[in-house]
């Protein structure tokens, strides 16, 4: 994608979103669309400066590349999904255990060794400061529910 | 003064607690180390430490603030010195001369000297900082809510224009945060605004959530892009040249002096951050200079010019951040964020009302710049290195672990961590197209302030809209606004004549 290109999409939907917010406010009562809509026109507006600046700017870069890597992107998406909804059904400290090694690895890590110690210092030091001493609430494990 | 004097002394008391000093150290020491990690940075520190915080007393979550942020923009001279890499944008200067330097077998007289400096800038930060807020939260008492409603719009426009190389996508961030802002329940009319029929919408949309989300999960997403699955070799982190004789701390003391001014002025200008200071500083010193040649070669001082002026900019910005709530950088408007999630809403009122926590921060300040001094040393620096050996791909999922325990602690809920995806995604896709994020977070802090304001003075004025361009204060913040969006359209011509098109980095 060429930076014009990206520059482009970018405003259609900001523009979209603004006549959205815009639209929207409508069915809001009379008091409470003032400010939203103000700012819907506001980003309307901007979104046009945008979009204009886009089919006037010229050649500029166009080899910058949105994903560097559109695989590992999905990948890490992946994880950190897997991560948090493992976090409410298994537990955080589960979760964890299981996704934190997870991720080192299937992005290439191979220090058994690194991934293991650092999984459960990180584990040993948040279950210490901020359940122990700072006591906050985490999803309680799978196997400590009643 | 001798209230402020009675003030901070009041406060001493509260904040030479051990809970206190301890949260400080700790605060101070991690700052160090996330300010060391290039990829990571005082705003990331922060917007993962804010939601750590809930709960905890309002004196021991700024002191942590205080520390991270004073820490980090020493830790990231780390790096900078020794591998020409800055750990923060901050940074950047120092690696103009504290690689030579590294390089000609002097790293440890480096990172002393960027350690002293920095503690130095921090320091006389702090002591502005305790000097010119109280007068200034004073002239806000002239202010009603027509002078607040354009205070928000004047830091928004500031925070918009000068952060980042686009004043447009700056705008539009602003825009994109304040809309964000009205997500929930009107307070005045009780209507429900785009919750899309979501019962854990209709109070809105936490600070902390979005501030995690536009921050910290897009670093993890470009760490996991950038697969880099080695640390740093224990060879490269070696120090040498450590000796600093007293005589060469002494020549120090008029960059210092230049650095510390330049740094406090830089931060006081909304939207503005450390690495504008800590480039103005370079430059003057090395104007000032009686062998301007040698700087780029591994001279001393501009690696102290550099290092004072970018810490020096720390406390300073929170001067307008906490008299009128329009931050002087970005990690001032996270900290405002951080204020308001414990209940504290900046102006005159804070001054009043929480008097030992405003005076108690301004302290913590100071001393989480002498903490930077006590620790910083060679010992330190050589321990807070290491992390730098931790591969990339190790740190982002121990980060997600750390976002998922700060946000979950907000409401106890499943919903705010899949919604703070959704505001890493946005931020993911803001940073990919140079959209700067600060004015997105601002947004939606000052958003709410904006339009209670702008609705209180037209009630006021029952509905007569020349209330808001009428009264002096306000046409004095107009104007201001006014210049500081024509700021863009000024530089752009200046550069065009000059042929120069360089852009501030936003922290």
């Amino acid at each position: 994608m060429s930076l014009n290109v990206k520059e482009t999409v970018t405003a259609f939907v900001l523009l979209a979103v603004a006549v959205y917010a815009w639209v929207e406010a409508g069915s809001f009562a009379e008091e409470a669309r003032v400010f939203p809509r103000m700012i819907a026109g506001a980003m309307a507006v901007l979104s046009l400066v945008m979009l204009a600046r886009s089919f006037f700017a010229g050649d500029e870069d166009r080899a910058t590349r949105f994903f560097k890597s559109f695989p590992t992107f999905l990948l890490c998406l992946a994880l950190i999904f897997g991560y948090i909804y493992s976090t409410g059904l298994l537990g955080y400290f589960t979760a964890s255990a299981i996704f934190i090694p997870a991720f080192a690895l299937l992005l290439g890590l191979r220090r058994p060794v690194v991934v293991v110690a650092s999984t459960v210092c990180f584990i040993v030091v948040v279950h210490l400061v901020f359940v122990e001493a700072f006591d906050r609430p985490l999803p309680v494990e799978f196997f400590l529910r009643q | 003064m001798e209230e402020v004097l009675f003030a901070l002394w009041h406060a001493l008391f509260a904040v030479l607690s051990w809970q206190n000093i301890l949260a400080m150290v700790f605060a101070t020491l991690c700052g160090v180390v996330i300010g060391a990690l290039p990829g990571l940075s005082a705003t990331i520190g922060i917007a993962v430490l804010i939601p750590l915080t809930f709960g905890m007393d309002p004196m021991v979550a700024l002191g942590m603030m205080a520390g991270i942020y004073n820490g980090s923009m020493y830790g990231g001279a780390i790096p900078a010195v020794l591998l020409r890499i800055p750990g923060t944008p901050s940074a950047i200067v120092t690696t103009f001369d504290g690689f030579p330097m590294s390089q000609q077998g002097k790293s440890g007289a480096a990172l002393r000297i960027a350690c002293i400096s920095s503690a130095i800038g921090g320091m006389v930060s702090a002591v502005a900082l305790m000097t010119l807020a109280p007068p200034l939260s004073l002239v806000t008492l002239a202010f009603g809510p027509t002078e607040y409603f354009w205070v928000a719009v004047f830091g928004l426009a500031s925070v918009s224009v000068l952060l980042g190389r686009d004043p447009v996508k700056g705008m539009l961030s602003a825009t994109f945060g304040l809309l964000v802002g009205t997500l929930g329940t009107d307070l005045v009319t009780g209507y429900e605004r785009y919750t899309f029929g979501i019962l854990e919408l209709t109070s809105g949309l936490h600070i902390v959530i979005v501030l995690v989300g536009l921050y910290a999960m897009p670093r993890v997403l470009i760490m996991a892009e950038d697969r880099i699955r080695e640390g740093v070799s224990a060879a490269a982190l070696k120090f040498s040249g450590a000796k600093l004789g007293y005589s060469a701390v002494r020549r120090f003391w008029k960059p210092w002096t230049r650095a510390s001014i330049i740094g406090i002025i830089v931060g006081i200008l909304p939207g503005a951050g450390g690495n504008i200071a800590a480039f103005i500083s370079y430059n003057e010193t090395k104007r000032a200079s009686k062998d301007p040649d040698s700087f780029g070669k591994g001279n001393p001082e501009g690696v102290a010019a550099a290092e004072c002026a970018n810490n020096a900019d720390n406390a300073a910005a929170m001067i307008p951040a906490l008299t009128l709530g329009v931050p002087g950088n970005s990690i001032a408007a996270l900290i405002l964020g951080g204020l308001l999630v414990h209940g504290l809403q900046p102006g005159p009122a804070l001054f009043r009302e929480n008097a030992d926590i405003v005076y108690g921060f301004m302290i913590q300040m100071f001393i989480t710049s002498v903490l930077v001094f006590i620790f910083g040393g060679l010992v330190a620096s050589r321990i807070f290195a290491q992390a730098l050996r931790l591969p990339q791909v190790m740190l982002a999922p121990l980060i997600v672990g750390l976002m998922i325990v700060g946000v979950y602690s907000v409401n106890n809920s499943m919903f705010d961590l899949y919604v703070m995806m959704i505001f890493g995604l946005i931020g993911y896709a803001m940073e990919k197209l140079d959209f700067p994020l600060a004015p997105a977070v601002l947004g939606l802090i000052l958003g709410n302030m904006a339009e209670i304001n702008l609705r209180l003075a037209l009630l006021i004025a029952r509905g007569d809209m020349s209330v808001l361009f009428t009264r002096p204060i306000s046409q004095v913040i107009i104007a201001l606004t006014v210049i500081v969006l024509l700021y863009p359209v000024y530089t752009s011509w200046k550069d065009r004549r000059k042929g120069v098109f360089a852009r501030p980095l936003e922290d």
